[in-house]
C-alpha cells in the first residue's frame, strides 16, 4: 500500500495547481503595483490600513495558503462532516464577537488578531457550505427523503442566520455571497418539482430587479432608502450604478475611476508599474475590491481576459471533481464552493467593469487580504482532498 | 453508503451542474465582451480621461532671445533661477495649512502670507510662485521634505537680466507680468497668465521674435495633488531668437553721458527747470539708429520679478520710463527754418534769391514781431538767414507763403485768416509729413508720437510768421533726425531702424533688415543745396549761431540750433539738428534739452558736438 502522500502526489490535479499558481502570480503583481509607494502618510490616511510591507505580507500569506491547502488535502474531507457543528457554531460565535471590535472602514468585519486581522464572514461561507452539504447528503441517505419545502427549511435557516449577522456588520457583498452559495447548492440538490418553483421564483425575482432598476430606478432607490433597507452609501453606489456619472466626486468616484483605469488599459495594457491610474492611487482600495482595475490597466484586454479564462478553468476543474466525487457530501461541498467563487468573481469583475453594482466583494485569490486568501485555499484544499480520494474506489 | 455508481440523485445533479457551468461560461463571455467594449472600443476616450486627470502640465518657460548691440555686446540676456512653486488642485485646500506650516520658517514667510499666496494670488493660474529666487538651503529643504509638501515643486526658470543696467534702457525696454487689462489679448496668443512679456522698447516691439516657445512638462499626480515621480518633458522649450541692434554701444555711452553731464552742468548753474533731454544719432543713408539717449532713465532690472514700490517711484519720477527720443514732442524753434524755406521755395512763394531787409523785427498789422537780434542784420539772403538764424527773414517768408503784404494788407482780414493763412500752415504741415516730422517715422519702437503744426484758434495775424520760425510746431527727436538726414542725403526719407538683424540662439543670421527708403521728398535738389549751404554757414560762418561749437571742429559739421519758448516764461527748448561730414554726410543728429534759460544753443549744440566728435574718432580708429 502506497503512502497517502505518494497517492496524493500521483493523483494531484496539476492543471488546477498550475492555474492557482498563475492566479497567485497575477495577484502579487497587482497587489504590489497597486500599493507601491502608497504607504506614506500623505497619499492615504491611517484608516486605509496599508502596511508598509504589503507585498511581503501578501507573499507570506500566499505561501501559508499553499501549505494550508496541501495540509487540508492530506486530511480526509469526510472528517469535515463530523466536525460540522463545531465549525458552524464556532463561526457563529465569531460573527457575534466581531461586533465587540472597532469598526474598520465603517464595518464590524474584522477581529484584529496580532499579525492578522481575521474576517469571520470569510469562514462563515465555508462552514455553511459544509453544514448544508452534510444535511443534504444525509437527506439523500434516508429511507424516505423529505425534499419538500419543510425538508429545505433547515438549509434556509443555516444560511439565513450568518446572512443576517453579516448584513448587520454591514457587509452586504459577503452576505449576498451566502445567498449565491445557497442557490447553487439547491440547484444540484432539489427535485424536479422544487426545481420548477425555484426557477419560477428566480425568474420573478430577476424581473422584479430589472423593473426596479431599469424602469423605476428613482422609486426603488427612494424605497430602499426610506425603509432603511440599504445604508446611504449603499444607495449611493446603487444610484451611481444606475446613472453613470452620478456624483463622481464621492459615491460614484471609485467605480468611475476603476472604469477609467480599465478603459485606459487598452488591448495590451500600460505595462506593469506603468498604469497612471494605479500609480496615482486614483482608485480607492484598489488593492482589495478594485484590484481587477489595476490588472486591466496594466495588462490590458489580453491580460484581463487571461485572468478570466484562468478562473473559468479553475471552476471547470472544480466541477470536474464534483461530478466524479466519491459521495454526495463531497459533490454538494464543491457545488457550494463553485457557487461561491463564481458569484464572487462575476460580481467583483462586474463591478470593476460597471456591469454590476458595487458591493464590498473581493476578487478571490487576487485581492489583498490574508483571511480570505487562507479560507479560499482551504476550499481548494477540500476540493483536492476530494479529488485525490475519488480514484481509490475506481482502481481498487 | 451507496456505491458511487448507484448515486441516482447525483445523475440528475450532474446535468444541473453542467447547467451551472453553462451559466458560468455565459457570465465570463459577458465580462469579456464588456472588457472588450471598455478596452478596445472606448480605449481612446478613457485614455483622454486619464491624460486630463492624472497629469499636470507645467509650462517650462522658454528663455527669451538676447538683445545685442552692433558690436555684439549683450544688453539683455537670461539667468537661470530656481523657483519654489505651489501647484494648485481642486481638492487640495485641506493640505495647504500643513504645507504652509512646514514652509513658513525655511522660506522666511508667515503661514498666513503663504496660505494667501497659495489660495488667492492669481487664482486663475495653475500654480503660484512662492519663492522667486530660492537659496540652496531652501531648495534642499523642499527636496528632502517633498513627501510632506504636496503640490510644492522646484522649477528652474530663465529670468531676464540686463547686464549693463540702465544703459540704453529706453531702447531695450523691459519685461514684466502681463498687464491685467491685456490678459485676454495675450492669452489669445498662447501666453500663460504668469508669463513675462516685453512691455516697452525693443522687448515690446520684438516680443514675437524674442519670446521663443514654451515647453511642457507632464507630471503624474494622485487625486490629492501630490506630484509623483516620473514626469516627462513632452515638449522642450525653444529659446527665442536674438535681436541685434544697429545701436553702437560706445557711441550710445557717449550720447548718454553727454546728455547726463550736460543736464547736470546746467542744473549746476541753477537751471532747476532742466531735468530732461534726448539725443538721436542716425546713419543718414540707412536710417540705422546708432545712438538714442533719453533722460531721465531707469534700470530695466527693476522690473524683474515685479518692481518694488521704491523702484516704481523712481520709475515714475520725472516720467523716467518715457522715451523722449521717440515719444517726446518739442517745439523745434529755428530748426524749423529749413522746412519753412523748402516749403516756400517748392511752392514758389519765395525765390531762392529773396533778400529781406532785416531791421530787427517786422510790423504786422498792430503786432510788432521782434527778431532775436533786435539790431537787425540789414539786407540778407536765404543762406545767410540760416547762418545767423534771422527771424525777420523767416517772418517775411511766412507772410509770403500766406500772400500777405505788410504794406498792403488784405481788406478782409478774417477771410485771410481762414483762407491763405490756413493754406500756408497746411503747406508747412504737408512738407513736414514728407520729412517724417508731422508723420510717423516708422521707427521700430513702440509709442512713437507724430509731430504736428498748430492751427491756432482763434487765429491771429502773427501765428503764421511764428510758425515759420518754429514756434507753432512740435516734433519728436527721431522725427528731427529723419528730417535732417533727408536734408543731408539729398532728400531721401529713410526709415529709422533700431534693429539690424535677427539671429537664432546659435547665432545663425535669420533676417537682416535692409535700409528702407520710405520716399524721396518732392523738393528741387537745387533748393536742398541752398539749405545745406546755409547749415554749413551756421556752423562755420563768422556770425553762424553754432560756429562757436563747430567752427574749429576737425569734423565738418553742418547744422542748425533752435530755441523755442518752452511754455515756462523765460525758459526755452534748446534744440540742435545737424549732420556730418558736410561734404559726404554719414550721420545725422538731433538733440533736445527743454526749459533752458536764454538762447538754446548753450544746451543742445555742445552735447551734439561731443557725440559727433566721438563718432568720427571711433571711425578713425577702425
Amino acid at each position: 500500500m502506497e503512502s497517502i502522500v505518494k497517492r496524493n502526489i500521483r493523483d494531484l490535479d496539476y492543471v488546477l495547481i498550475a492555474v492557482m499558481i498563475l492566479i497567485s502570480v497575477i495577484s502579487c503583481i497587482a497587489v504590489y503595483t497597486s500599493t507601491l509607494g502608497k504607504a506614506n502618510p500623505n497619499t492615504g490616511s491611517a484608516s486605509l490600513g496599508i502596511p508598509a510591507h504589503i507585498l511581503y505580507r501578501q507573499i507570506a500569506f500566499e505561501v501559508l495558503s499553499y501549505i494550508v491547502m496541501f495540509v487540508v488535502m492530506l486530511f480526509d474531507y469526510r472528517n469535515l462532516a463530523k466536525l460540522r457543528w463545531y465549525f458552524y457554531g464556532g463561526t457563529l460565535l465569531l460573527l457575534v464577537a466581531v461586533f465587540g471590535f472597532h469598526r474598520v472602514n465603517g464595518a464590524h468585519s474584522w477581529i484584529p488578531f496580532p499579525l492578522l486581522s481575521f474576517q469571520p464572514s470569510e469562514l462563515a461561507k465555508l462552514v455553511s457550505i459544509i453544514w448544508v452539504a452534510d444535511y443534504m447528503s444525509r437527506m439523500n441517505e434516508r429511507e424516505v427523503p423529505d425534499y419538500s419545502f419543510r425538508g429545505l427549511l433547515p438549509i434556509f435557516l443555516a444560511f439565513i442566520v450568518p446572512f443576517v449577522l453579516i448584513l448587520k456588520e454591514p457587509a452586504l457583498g459577503q452576505a449576498l455571497v451566502l445567498l449565491a452559495i445557497m442557490y447553487s447548492m439547491l440547484l444540484v440538490y432539489v427535485k424536479k418539482k422544487q426545481m420548477r418553483w425555484m426557477l419560477a421564483a428566480s425568474a420573478i425575482f430577476i424581473s422584479l430587479i430589472v423593473v426596479a432598476v431599469a424602469v423605476v430606478p428613482n422609486q426603488t432607490v427612494n424605497f430602499l432608502d426610506h425603509q432603511h433597507i440599504l445604508k446611504p452609501y449603499q444607495t449611493g453606489r446603487l444610484i451611481s450604478f444606475i446613472e453613470p456619472g452620478y456624483d463622481p466626486a464621492s459615491s460614484g468616484w471609485q467605480v468611475h475611476q476603476a472604469e477609467i483605469a480599465v478603459g485606459a488599459g487598452g488591448v495590451f495594457g500600460q505595462g506593469i508599474g506603468k498604469g497612471s491610474q494605479t500609480n496615482g492611487s486614483w482608485v480607492p482600495f484598489q488593492w482589495t475590491d478594485f484590484i481587477f482595475s489595476a490588472i486591466a490597466e496594466q495588462l490590458g484586454f489580453v491580460g484581463s481576459s487571461v485572468l478570466i479564462m484562468l478562473f473559468l478553468i479553475m471552476l471547470y476543474r472544480l466541477i470536474r471533481v464534483a461530478t466524479t466525487a466519491l459521495d454526495d457530501f463531497a459533490s454538494y461541498v464543491i457545488a457550494g464552493i463553485v457557487g461561491m467563487f463564481a458569484f464572487q468573481v462575476f460580481e467583483n469583475i462586474g463591478m470593476n467593469l460597471v456591469v454590476t453594482p458595487a458591493t464590498g466583494i473581493t476578487l478571490p485569490f487576487v485581492s489583498y487580504g490574508g483571511s480570505s486568501l487562507v479560507v479560499n485555499f482551504i476550499s481548494i484544499g477540500i476540493a483536492l482532498s476530494v479529488s485525490v480520494r475519488r480514484r481509490t474506489l475506481r482502481f481498487d | 453508503m451507496k456505491k458511487h455508481s448507484e448515486r441516482r440523485s447525483w445523475l440528475i445533479a450532474r446535468r444541473r451542474i453542467a447547467g451551472i457551468y453553462a451559466f458560468i461560461v455565459l457570465g465570463s463571455a459577458l465580462l469579456i465582451l464588456r472588457l472588450g467594449y471598455l478596452q478596445i472600443a472606448m480605449a481612446s476616450q478613457f485614455t483622454t480621461d486619464v491624460k486630463a486627470q492624472n497629469f499636470d502640465s507645467l509650462t517650462i518657460p522658454a528663455p527669451r532671445g538676447q538683445i545685442l548691440d552692433r558690436q555684439g555686446a549683450v544688453l539683455a540676456t537670461n539667468q537661470p533661477v530656481f523657483r519654489i512653486i505651489y501647484i494648485r488642485y481642486p481638492n487640495d485646500n485641506a493640505k495647504i495649512g500643513g504645507v504652509a506650516k512646514r514652509l513658513a520658517y525655511p522660506l522666511g514667510q508667515s503661514e498666513a502670507a503663504l496660505i494667501k499666496e497659495m489660495t488667492q494670488t492669481n487664482s486663475w493660474n495653475a500654480y503660484t510662485t512662492l519663492v522667486r529666487q530660492a537659496t540652496p538651503l531652501q531648495i534642499s529643504y523642499v527636496e528632502e521634505h517633498k513627501q510632506s509638501l504636496p503640490g510644492i515643486e522646484i522649477i528652474q526658470t530663465p529670468e531676464r537680466a540686463y547686464p549693463m543696467g540702465s544703459f540704453a534702457a529706453h531702447v531695450i525696454g523691459y519685461t514684466g507680468a502681463i498687464p491685467a487689462n491685456q490678459a485676454q489679448a495675450y492669452q489669445a496668443q498662447g501666453y500663460y497668465p504668469s508669463a513675462q512679456v516685453g512691455l516697452s522698447g525693443i522687448e515690446q516691439q520684438y516680443e514675437s521674435v524674442l519670446r521663443g516657445q514654451n515647453g511642457v512638462k507632464r507630471i503624474p499626480v494622485n487625486p490629492a495633488g501630490v506630484p509623483l515621480p516620473g514626469g516627462t518633458i513632452s515638449q522642450s522649450p525653444k529659446t527665442g531668437n536674438n535681436v541685434v541692434l544697429n545701436l553702437d554701444g560706445p557711441l550710445e555711452k557717449v550720447a548718454e553721458q553727454a546728455l547726463v553731464s550736460r543736464i547736470a552742468y546746467l542744473r549746476g548753474l541753477g537751471e532747476h527747470n532742466v531735468h530732461s533731454g534726448a539725443i538721436v544719432v542716425m546713419n543718414v543713408h540707412t536710417g540705422a539708429v546708432l545712438a538714442m539717449a533719453s533722460y531721465p532713465s531707469y534700470n530695466p532690472n527693476w522690473w524683474i520679478g515685479g518692481i518694488s514700490s521704491a523702484n516704481y517711484q523712481s520709475y515714475l519720477n520725472g516720467n523716467a520710463g518715457f522715451n523722449r527720443a521717440v515719444s517726446g514732442l518739442y517745439m523745434p524753434g529755428s530748426t524749423q527754418k529749413m522746412l519753412t524755406a523748402l516749403t516756400a521755395l517748392q511752392n514758389h512763394t519765395i525765390s531762392p534769391n529773396l533778400i529781406v531787409n532785416d531791421t530787427g523785427g517786422l510790423q504786422i498789422g498792430t503786432y510788432y514781431m521782434r527778431s532775436w537780434n533786435q539790431a537787425g542784420f540789414g539786407p540778407i539772403g536765404l543762406d545767410e538767414a540760416l547762418e545767423v538764424s534771422d527771424d525777420t527773414y523767416f517772418y517775411q517768408v511766412g507772410l509770403d507763403m500766406g500772400h500777405y503784404n505788410i504794406n498792403n494788407p488784405p481788406a478782409n482780414i478774417s477771410a485771410w485768416l481762414n483762407g491763405p493763412r490756413v493754406a500756408a500752415l497746411r503747406s508747412i504741415n504737408a512738407m513736414g509729413k514728407q520729412f517724417g516730422l508731422t508723420s510717423l517715422t516708422g521707427v521700430d519702437l513702440p509709442g512713437e508720437a507724430p509731430g504736428y503744426v498748430t492751427f491756432a484758434n482763434p487765429p491771429t495775424l502773427y501765428d503764421l510768421p511764428a510758425a515759420a520760425i518754429g514756434q507753432e510746431e512740435a516734433y519728436s527727436p527721431i522725427g528731427l533726425a529723419t528730417y535732417i538726414a533727408a536734408i543731408a542725403n539729398g532728400g531721401y526719407r529713410v526709415q529709422p531702424q533700431m534693429v539690424h538683424e535677427i539671429t537664432s540662439p546659435t547665432g545663425r543670421v535669420l533676417k537682416v533688415f535692409k535700409p528702407h527708403v520710405i520716399d524721396k521728398v518732392k523738393v528741387n535738389p537745387a533748393y536742398l543745396k541752398i539749405i545745406q549751404k546755409g547749415l554749413e554757414m551756421a556752423t562755420h560762418g563768422t556770425l553762424g549761431t553754432a560756429t562757436y561749437f563747430f567752427g574749429s571742429d576737425p569734423v565738418n559739421v553742418a547744422g542748425k540750433t533752435g530755441t523755442a519758448e518752452s511754455g515756462i516764461p523765460g525758459r526755452n527748448n534748446s534744440v540742435f539738428v545737424g549732420y556730418a561730414p558736410y561734404n559726404n554726410p554719414q550721420i545725422a543728429i538731433a538733440a533736445v534739452i527743454p526749459n533752458v534759460t536764454g538762447e538754446g544753443f548753450r544746451a543742445a549744440a555742445p552735447m551734439a558736438q561731443q557725440v559727433i566728435d566721438a563718432y568720427f574718432k571711433q571711425q578713425q580708429k577702425k
